[in-house]
């Protein structure tokens, strides 16, 4: 039976004052991910949360504060004229752009230098309903209508206007939203599906477009994006052959691609497109979590992979990231280790936040 | 922070520090301001542009300051710029991106911002692209933004070269894909390992065949080529995933035609049973008519269709799907039974078990009348309509010719058990995959299937004994091969696709005739953990499962027309399947695992506590169980009305 790990081999205490410790301040080679802030407090709230120490971190007025912040990288419509922004609206991933602070959001922002992100707008809404908000200040319409500018003709997404890049990833993004919003009218989910279907390689993996290599991440998003959509059995060549595929990741740990390296995050990445596949049973425990054991850092937070072999970090002094720690969590939490908080594979939060998402937020409740 | 040796600066060091720090907040704030009121007073001038060159070598991750950048290009700077200031400026782009590209070899936006500079430029340098390209997949082989730039890069070439018609161009369209292939080549001979470089083969070859315009026998050749090539690596490292998975394309796959096996309409119970061989969901109800024509005049006849013994799949968010080998259809309108009934299959109203399994026609299925049996011959009129390409890998590799995918497989095969030879219990997996694959490509009823399939089950046999943690899949593997063997006097093929199977003349005189002795097959002593198409023994009244692995009964609920079964001695844990069966008179569960009043309870009882309406009380044996040591008989009466449960 799967052993779990002794106290000595979790560093829990330090997991938790790290992921706290990132939540007020960053060191400072995180500067230039100040346009993606949104995420890390994601991965920071989220892990504090699937640890179940996240109410105990929390004052109320830290928690209205950080709710109210949220709220002030909402772009909202403009009122006189919607038509000036509306492609741009939803919520970006921090001031970055230096427009002005309003809790209830702005309506005038401009483009190109102020605009909404499909995953600012998905960790944000995650976000809030981490910190126990009812989303009652979410524009739905706003966000709904700005989804219809971002998907491409051939069905992928972009994350913001007129980006240039588009993938599975925002796929998976715009599914997650429009699932907390309880809204699919804003995108053509046909052509997502089809997006997906040809993005599936030779070996059952999904990469995240056609023609390139299968991907562990992007098949995550393949797969809990068809999740989402109830559309899992049409979207995929051979639900058995890409179990197969992410199984034959395994090493001890999970990595990303034929011959790559372990890697922390992968454990998530593959093991929740296991768990929604109805696989994850399939995967062996014991080397998954004795892998994780190493790549925890002495100082607290899980790194890509173990210490002495983090060459490829270029934070050399901090070799734990929030991405890589949450992900180390998560995969935990999937494994149902005692003292781990049970995790929703498809939306990456707890079940618990998803089950006050359906009876308390307002786009949901009777 | 943790952990770290702190030393406290002095007072002015610090100082110094912080000022330092605070003019560069103040410059980087000052540039964003700048650039904000740039963008409000719609400026895209110069002074915007050297603020966002400012901005953005500090921070390439600030994307909206690239569209921005973007914007002050095409509307500002260059609106009534010639081509040679066009060109000028954005091969300062390049140089720009080139300086950044060092920090972030892996940044998104600086891939997506080269390829937008360039597909702007008047006169792009793709060559030098490419060999751009070529030093960062030197750095490092596996960047997938690398390789995907270089697909880029090189269909621009292609293009480019296509178009020209310049005398002096050295190069011709063609021998660029085949550059890019031998780049490939050069990239595996330095490394077997380098999967992405398998995997760009994989794109190239197709492009290949179009481009030369190759014949079957070309395609052929240089496809043996590449299965050489594979061969060469498998067997200088078996244990090296690209080379496996790169065969595994190239062998590809066949799309599984699904079955009707058969349909039949019983008057007694004014029901239609339409039976697959793989376990389907209905997207839409399938249609049925009634009349004696062949046009499309029949009328339409009223009625529900259900799955029998239908499971529920997976946990959706907003509906749940019904999945079912068998399907039946309960009339609600009286109609005579003198004019033929019609069930008509569309395609799109399926949805397969898996995406490779396809039904590759509509099915207009003249329904047999079980009593009236002067026409048994059941017709099948198979409208060819368009079905819509599933997306399966590699058919460009997939040989024209049915003979020609058999010779390679059997070639494939013999090149694994060559491998066996060297380095036995190796990649025995591939091989029984191969076996099946080759199964598929022969002809159903040949004494070649039957052979294969006791090939299968021996390798099945030796990867019980080597791989203990598998056990289950293995048997399971095994179970599919000999329930196939010995079911396949039960069927053959159809007349309209070889590659389909329907009921035989002999099982369907023998169900017709309801007779228990003739419609009846053994299936004891098999080693069978598992039934993998139930629908296949519909039409049976008798069934011997005797001295199995099966864990499992649920399968039974498929079998509407079984009188009698035998499961003694399997591992059987609990009753299941047997409510919805309505002239089930004896069933042996001797010597199995079910421990548990529930566990008989359960499978017998409804919801509501009432039991199934059959036709005669149920005989059920249940000595040698574990619940019988247990002493709990008096429970049992609870069960007298429908259920005659004999424990000793």
């Amino acid at each position: 039976m799967a052993t779990h790990p002794s106290p000595a081999e979790f560093t829990r205490e330090k997991h938790v004052s790290y992921l706290k410790m990132c939540l007020e301040l960053l060191p400072h080679e995180y500067e230039s991910f100040d346009t993606n802030r949104m995420t890390f407090a994601y991965f920071c709230l989220s892990g504090l949360d699937l640890l179940d120490v996240l109410d105990s971190a929390l004052t109320p007025e830290r928690r209205r504060g950080w709710i109210d912040w949220i709220y002030a990288q909402q772009i909202l419509p403009n009122m006189d004229n919607p038509a000036d922004n509306e492609h741009l609206c939803g919520f970006r991933g921090s001031p970055f752009s230096g427009s002005r602070f309003d809790v209830n959001g702005v309506r005038d922002a401009q483009f190109p230098v102020d605009a909404a992100n499909l995953a600012m707008t998905y960790t944000a809404l995650c976000c809030l309903l981490l910190l126990k908000d009812d989303l009652s200040r979410v524009d739905r319409p706003a966000i709904i209508n700005a989804m219809r500018y971002l998907q491409n003709e051939d069905g992928s997404f972009s994350q913001t206007y007129q980006s240039l890049e588009s993938d599975i990833r925002f796929i998976y993004c715009a599914c997650a939203i429009s699932y907390i919003l309880n809204d699919f009218s804003g995108f053509d989910t046909e052509k997502a599906v089809d997006y997906i279907k040809k993005s599936q390689t030779y070996d059952y993996g999904i990469a995240q477009s056609p023609d390139q290599e299968s991907h562990g991440g992007s098949t995550y998003c393949a797969i809990s994006a068809l999740h989402l959509l109830n559309r899992i059995d049409e979207g995929l060549l051979s639900k058995d052959k890409t179990i197969f595929w992410c199984l034959s990741r395994q090493i001890s740990g999970f990595q990303g691609r034929p011959n790559k390296p372990q890697d922390t995050c992968y454990s998530f990445w593959i093991g929740g497109a296991l768990k929604l596949l109805n696989a994850f049973d399939l995967v062996d425990f014991d080397s998954n979590r004795a892998f994780l054991m190493t790549t925890q850092s002495k100082h607290g937070g899980f790194a890509k992979l173990p210490p002495e072999l983090n060459k490829y970090s270029k934070w050399i002094n901090y070799p734990a990231d929030p991405l890589h720690t949450y992900m180390g969590i998560a995969a935990l939490s999937l494994m149902r280790d005692p003292g781990f908080v049970d995790l929703d594979p498809a939306l990456n939060i707890s079940k618990r936040t998803i089950d006050r998402l359906i009876n308390e937020s307002v786009f949901w409740k009777k | 922070m943790h952990g770290r040796k702190r030393v406290k600066p002095s007072a002015e060091v610090e100082r110094q520090r912080k000022e330092k720090e605070a003019a560069k907040i103040k410059e980087y704030s000052d540039l964003v301001d700048a650039c904000l009121n740039k963008k409000d007073s719609k400026k895209f001038d110069t002074e915007a542009f050297n603020y966002t060159t400012k901005i953005l070598s500090q921070n390439p991750d600030f994307y909206t300051i690239w569209n921005f950048r973007r914007n002050i290009l095409i509307y500002g700077l260059l609106k009534d710029a010639d081509t040679d200031q066009k060109q000028e400026a954005f091969s300062n782009e390049l140089v720009f991106l080139q300086a950044l590209f060092q920090l972030n070899p892996k940044s998104y936006w600086i891939f997506n911002h080269r390829r937008w500079s360039l597909d702007n430029m008047p006169y792009p340098d793709w060559q030098r692209e490419l060999e751009l390209v070529g030093k960062i997949l030197e750095l490092d082989s596996r960047n997938f933004h690398g390789w995907d730039y270089r697909r880029y890069v090189t269909s621009k070439l292609s293009t480019k070269m296509a178009n020209t018609d310049d005398e002096n161009n050295n190069y011709s369209a063609e021998s660029l894909t085949e550059s890019e292939f031998k780049f490939t080549t050069t990239k595996i001979n330095q490394n077997f390992s380098n999967y992405s470089a398998w995997h760009q083969r994989s794109k190239l070859l197709p492009s290949l065949f179009q481009e030369k315009n190759m014949t079957d026998a070309e395609k052929k050749s240089v496809i043996d080529e590449e299965f050489d090539l594979v061969k060469s690596a498998i067997y200088t490292d078996p244990d090296d995933q690209s080379a496996w998975l790169y065969h595994l394309w190239l062998v590809g796959r066949e799309i599984r035609h699904i079955s009707v096996l058969g349909a039949y309409f019983d008057p007694r119970g004014r029901e239609i049973v339409l039976s697959f061989d793989d376990e389907i969901g209905m997207l839409s109800p399938f249609l049925v008519s009634q009349g004696n024509d062949t046009t499309d005049n029949n009328r339409k006849v009223q009625g529900n269709w259900r799955p029998a013994g239908g499971i529920f799949k997976h946990d959706q968010l907003n509906s749940d799907r019904l999945y079912g080998f068998v399907w039946i259809f309960t009339l609600t309108e009286d109609i005579s039974t003198s004019s033929t009934l019609t069930v008509t299959i569309e395609p799109s109203s399926i949805v397969p078990s898996h995406s490779e399994a396809r039904l590759m026609q509509t099915i207009e299925k003249s329904v047999i009348n079980i009593l009236n049996t002067d026409n048994i011959a059941m017709s099948t009129q198979s409208k060819s309509v368009d079905v819509e390409p599933s997306i399966v890998p590699a058919p460009e590799t997939l040989p024209a010719i049915a003979q020609e995918r058999a010779d390679l497989l059997k070639r494939e095969i013999n090149v694994i058990k060559e491998l066996l030879d060297l380095e036995p219990d190796r990649c025995l997996q591939t091989l029984i995959s191969l076996l099946n694959e080759l199964k598929y490509a022969s002809l159903l009823e040949s004494n070649e299937a039957n052979l294969l399939n006791d090939e299968i089950v021996s390798y099945c046999d030796r990867l019980i004994k080597i791989d203990s943690l598998r056990i289950i899949r293995f048997e399971d593997l095994r179970s599919k091969a000999i329930f196939e063997k010995e079911t396949a006097s039960l069927v053959q093929g159809s007349l309209e696709d070889p590659k389909t199977i329907i009921y035989n003349q002999t099982t369907l005189a023998n169900f017709s005739s309801q007779s228990s002795s003739l419609a009846s097959l053994s299936l004891s002593s098999k080693n069978l953990t598992f039934i993998p198409t139930p629908s296949i023994l519909l039409l049976l009244s008798k069934l011997d499962l005797s001295h199995n692995k099966l864990t499992s009964m649920s399968f039974l609920a498929n079998l509407i027309n079984l009188r009698e079964v035998n499961l003694e001695s399997n591992l059987i844990l609990r009753i299941d399947g047997v409510r919805e069966l309505r002239v089930l008179k004896e069933m042996n569960l001797k010597n199995n695992l079910i421990s548990t009043f529930e566990a008989v309870r359960d499978g017998l009882l409804m919801n509501d506590s009432s039991s199934r309406d059959f036709q005669e009380k149920l005989k059920i044996h249940l000595t040698g169980n574990p619940l019988i040591a247990d002493n709990i008989s008096t429970e049992f009466h609870v069960f007298n009305d429908t259920y005659d449960i004999i424990l000793g």
